[in-house]
């Protein structure tokens, strides 16, 4: 098994990351990577599909949060955290819901 | 073979963590028509046992009523057995039209459209009438049906807490920028029983632009002055919007379920409802029962009346018996026991008195909130109900609870 390849990143020293700085970094570079990764360009091809079968399409990138408790689980997308996080809250609350008839 | 040995294995496992996890449901065999004595087989193969029955959604007791009965037989004989169709190929009959207009004189709205069940309403009317720019605020504590509805509409999902119209209103604050703001609840909570502040949600409905939408399952028929439902009981008669009921619990009993409210929304259900369009309604047996059922209940309140007076009753002889009940109007009556094994002990031992009851404690209500959950029916008359306390109050000595809150029994049994 090959070890992962990581890269690192000097930072400058007088750079001040929040928590959410560096998940944004992270997430940015995952992204980017792959982009840069894919295979091919069937997505575009799938794309055009929808295109031709009348849907308008747009893509971009969101967050998305997961939440998994033995059976259920759980996930929200959102265009920020706060949208993910308040999504994904709300859809833990309709699992809580009574089990009575 | 598809069908493994491990795959079995697998199921098999799936079904045990159910049964280690406190929620294999096991089902009593009744060898009699619903009503408030019946015979009951229970566990399978024993002898049949006669019990009081104490947990039957059979409000008004019309569940065996002879009057609905012989209408279930004349519409077998005049309409047939099945329609073979879904409603808007070849399924609708006269009488499914006919049944739907009654339904929404009764309720005091514009329209109604029948649907299998109303499980099938709440799955099928959020996706029908909501768009992705709209809200569904609900109750936090409103019936599974419609937290699968609102899983199915791709309107954002919020919640309040139960009952609490400060949260309520900070949530429909929050969201006025939304097309259309819903506010979701039960009338009747199933559980405890308590109804829903349906004067002040419209109120908080006027003053923020919000829709209202009421499932009143466990209200229909036998809530207000006149058993139109909770929005009867609070005043608001004709300013709900939407109503989602059942022909299976005081109505008859038997199956079935509406949409009722604003003509628009109601025809949108007619349009794109899923469980509409793609399954058969409402047998024309039962149609005819249902129909029968309302004539009954539109005729005189004499039925809701003698629910009402049971319901007192009862929990004037919980009381005075000195059980600890969760206080309301409805005929679900709680006995709390706050301990699973309690619950699940007191249960057993009333069976064996002659008294059908159950026993609920998590996950199926909050941890430490067991209880037993009594349900009153105008099928009861006051000797039932007498026997059942003598039963209640040997078995209530029999553990040490009577004239206890729920601190002292948590004492002795724990949480």
């Amino acid at each position: 098994m090959t070890t992962p390849r990581t890269i690192e990143v000097e930072l400058p020293s007088s750079l001040d990351l929040g928590d959410q700085d560096v998940e944004l970094l992270k997430a940015t570079f995952q992204a980017i990577l792959s982009l840069r990764c894919e295979s091919g360009c069937h997505w575009r091809e799938l794309m055009q599909q929808l295109r031709d079968d009348g849907w308008q399409v747009t893509w971009g990138l969101r967050w998305q949060a997961q939440a998994r408790r033995g059976r259920d689980s759980e996930s929200a997308g959102g265009d920020t955290l706060d949208q993910a996080f308040d999504q994904l809250r709300q859809l833990t609350r309709l699992d809580a819901a009574p089990l009575w008839p | 073979m598809v069908y493994s040995e491990a795959i079995r294995e697998w199921y098999k496992n799936e079904l045990q963590s159910i049964r280690e996890a406190g929620l294999f449901k096991q089902e009593r065999y009744i060898h009699a028509p619903q009503s408030a004595e019946i015979e009951v087989e229970f566990p399978e193969g024993s002898k049949l046992r006669r019990v009081i029955n104490l947990c039957a959604n059979n409000y008004l007791g019309l569940s065996s009523h002879p009057d609905v009965v012989r209408a279930a037989h004349d519409g077998l004989e005049l309409r047939g057995y099945g329609m073979s169709s879904v409603r808007f190929i070849c399924g609708t009959q006269d009488i499914h039209r006919e049944l739907e207009d009654k339904l929404s004189d009764f309720l005091g709205t514009e329209d109604t459209l029948l649907f299998p069940s109303c499980m099938d309403a709440n799955a099928g009317v959020f996706e029908a009438v909501l768009t992705e720019q709209d809200v569904m605020i609900a109750d936090r504590l409103v019936h599974a049906s419609i937290i699968d509805g609102m899983r199915l509409c791709r309107a954002m999902q919020d919640s309040f807490k139960h009952s609490d119209m400060g949260h309520l209103e900070e949530k429909l604050q929050e969201h006025q920028d939304r097309r259309v703001r819903m506010i979701i609840t039960d009338g009747v909570f199933s559980m405890d029983g308590d109804l829903a502040k349906l004067d002040e949600i419209v109120k908080l409905a006027r003053q923020y632009d919000a829709m209202v939408f009421l499932d009143d399952s466990h209200a229909t028929g036998f809530i207000g002055v006149t058993g139109r439902g909770t929005h009867e009981h609070c005043g608001v008669l004709g300013e709900i919007d939407v109503i989602t009921t059942t022909l299976g619990k005081a109505l008859g009993g038997a199956s079935g379920g509406c949409v009722s409210g604003r003509r628009e929304l109601v025809e949108l259900c007619r349009q794109r409802a899923r469980p509409y369009l793609f399954s058969n309604t409402v047998a024309p047996v039962i149609v005819s029962g249902a129909l029968k059922v309302l004539e009954l209940i539109t005729k005189t309140t004499e039925r809701r009346d003698k629910l009402e007076w049971n319901t007192k009753y009862w929990r004037k002889l919980l009381g005075e018996a000195g059980f600890d009940v969760r206080p309301g109007d409805s005929p679900i009556v709680p006995v709390m026991l706050y301990n699973a094994k309690l619950a699940q002990d007191i249960a057993r031992d009333l069976y064996d008195e002659g008294i059908y009851v159950i026993g609920f404690f998590f996950p199926v209500v909050p941890k430490g909130q067991a209880r037993i959950r009594t349900q009153l029916s105008a099928a009861h008359e006051q000797a039932h109900l007498d026997r059942a306390i003598r039963a209640f109050t040997k078995v209530g000595k029999k553990y040490d609870i009577l004239g206890k809150g729920k601190k002292e029994i948590v004492a002795m049994y724990g949480l």
